[in-house]
């Protein structure tokens, strides 16, 4: 009996030991939900909010979608942010208290360093034997984006068979670029720049790109496909998240544009 | 089997083995001949990366301890008894080995936008247990370690034949002495297995982590996550460093596992 008395006596001193991980909030902190995407962005957001004020502002990242289920489910997450389409989405389902766009993305080309396959245009995707990596066609806005552009190419059999890869990661794509394993692929320009020392950046004209059509969630303006910044109803009333809302989206204009975003629609 | 019995068929079956070998070892090497010093200075002058290799350590062994002090005596109920909706209780252990670890993830969110969820979560503390949380990580990882540790341990007591236990009875032992004194002794290398297996599993668990967790540096990141962090912003070389972190840590791990006398059930 003493032995069965000292095993749960060191279940309940484990349980208290596992109780003991938990990380005490601070009464100023801010749960930041931010999309892969942005994060380089929001990162230097934070460092220089950091400079200014003693609020903890803790940033978890992931898929703009993910992050909009893990709001849902959780009922935590003060500041959202996030590209199109998922902050309207968000906000029709109640979870966003208010939100405002604070730049635009452009897609570009990627290609290996020194850009070994001669791509300078999105009508050599039709190269025979190159091996491109797309968006997803109807999960991804940059896939939806791809896909819209390629379609109204006389080449686009040829293209589509090139099409070794689809996924929703820019970063991975990117990765897989850099890493040899694909020849080019179409991804945001904010996070192509990310990978500039190891990869060749080239822009698509917006002549390109459809102005208006239909994406993941509804009709979108592909054209200018939004970041958006929104306070969720659950950081409404916390002072701290309301202040680091309003710097974000009022007194760090500038850095969204220093990281690669559109200042304004076109 | 002596070298001298060795024949062309024994040397035939080892082709496989060694065909696997070269694949693993290759892959291993390539992380490793990759990563240059000046990564490995640039991974650790970030004081995140050693919060997260600490909260992994911490979680990790944690969530398995705890999965195996359910398994014990979970494998031993299922083992030695026969009850009505044993088979159901059987595959239902099953469900989380057999899931994608993502799945389970969704199924610990969606619980916790229930009313006992949500009371589990933030009604003993105000901030909340789990959701965003490092106890959200062990969690996690013990709905999903648990199984594995459950499944292993349970096959050491199917192997231990129950004669003993009637004999040690018979002998005057009462249940808690026999199942302390006798059983448990006997099922070591499956106890020990089962931790190993259950902390395998638990120590790159990453997808269902990222839902209920998030990715906070310095609160909820660990070691899975941060090759995700530093991915998204290009830095792979980072990533590489701690994938090759991870490497060493689970080698060095499984080589104490297998000195301690986990041998039998899995090697």
């Amino acid at each position: 009996m003493k032995q069965l008395l000292l095993f749960f006596v060191g279940l309940v001193v484990i349980l208290g030991l596992i109780f003991a991980l938990r990380s005490r909030s601070e009464p100023n902190e801010v749960i930041v939900l931010c999309g892969g995407s942005t994060r380089a962005v929001l990162e230097e957001i934070i460092r220089r909010y950091k400079e200014v004020s003693d609020d903890v502002i803790l940033a978890t990242y992931g898929g703009s979608g993910d992050l909009c289920a893990q709001i849902q489910n959780t009922g935590k997450g003060d500041v959202y942010l996030c590209h199109d389409p998922f902050m309207p989405w968000a906000e029709k389902k109640g979870m966003i208290a208010e939100w405002q766009p604070v730049g635009y993305m452009d897609v570009v080309i990627i290609t290996a360093k020194n850009n070994p396959k001669n791509i300078t245009k999105i009508e050599d995707f039709g190269q025979p034997g190159l091996r491109l990596g797309l968006g997803n066609k109807t999960r991804s806005s940059s896939g939806v984006i791809a896909y819209h552009m390629l379609k109204k190419l006389p080449n686009f059999e040829d293209i589509k068979k090139n099409v070794r890869m689809e996924t929703k990661g820019h970063q991975q794509r990117c990765g897989d670029v850099e890493m040899g394993m694909l020849d080019a692929s179409i991804v945001w320009k904010a996070v192509a720049v990310l990978f500039k020392d190891k990869l060749d950046i080239i822009p698509i004209p917006y002549d390109h790109i459809d102005a208006v059509t239909t994406a993941t969630y509804g009709t979108n303006d592909l054209k200018n496909v939004a970041i958006t910044l929104g306070l969720t109803v659950y950081g409404k009333g916390n002072a701290a998240a309301e202040r680091f809302y309003k710097f974000a989206t009022i007194e760090c204009k500038e850095v969204y544009s220093e990281y690669n975003f559109r200042a304004k629609p076109e | 089997m002596p070298s001298h019995n060795r024949t062309i068929f024994d040397y035939l079956l080892a082709i496989p083995l060694a065909i696997y070998l070269v694949i693993i070892s290759g892959l291993l090497v390539g992380v490793f001949i990759t990563i240059r010093y000046q990564d490995v200075v640039t991974a650790f002058s970030d004081p995140a990366l050693l919060n997260s290799i600490k909260l992994s350590l911490i979680t990790s062994a944690a969530s398995a301890v705890l999965s195996v002090f359910v398994a014990i005596p979970a494998g031993y109920v299922l083992s030695r008894n026969k009850f009505p909706g044993h088979f159901a209780v059987d595959t239902l252990l099953d469900l989380p080995i057999v899931l994608p670890p993502l799945v389970m993830g969704l199924c610990v969110l969606i619980f916790f936008n229930t009313t006992i969820g949500r009371w589990l979560d933030r009604g003993l503390v105000e901030e909340g247990l789990f959701i965003y949380q490092p106890l959200g990580i062990v969690l996690v990882q013990f709905i999903v370690g648990c199984a594995f540790a459950v499944r292993v341990i349970k096959a050491g007591f199917d192997s231990l034949d129950p004669r003993y236990e009637e004999v040690a009875m018979t002998l005057g032992a009462n249940r808690p002495q026999t199942f302390f004194k006798v059983t448990l002794p006997n099922v070591v290398p499956s106890l020990v297995a089962g931790t190993a297996i259950s902390w395998a599993r638990i120590f790159g668990l990453f997808g269902p982590i990222l839902l209920v967790s998030g990715t906070m540096r310095n609160r909820t990141e660990i070691m899975p996550t941060t090759v995700f962090l530093e991915t998204s912003i290009g830095r792979i070389e980072v990533a590489l460093v701690v994938g090759a972190c991870m490497i060493l840590i689970s080698t060095t791990v499984l080589i104490i596992f297998k000195r301690l006398g986990g041998r039998g059930y899995l090697w």
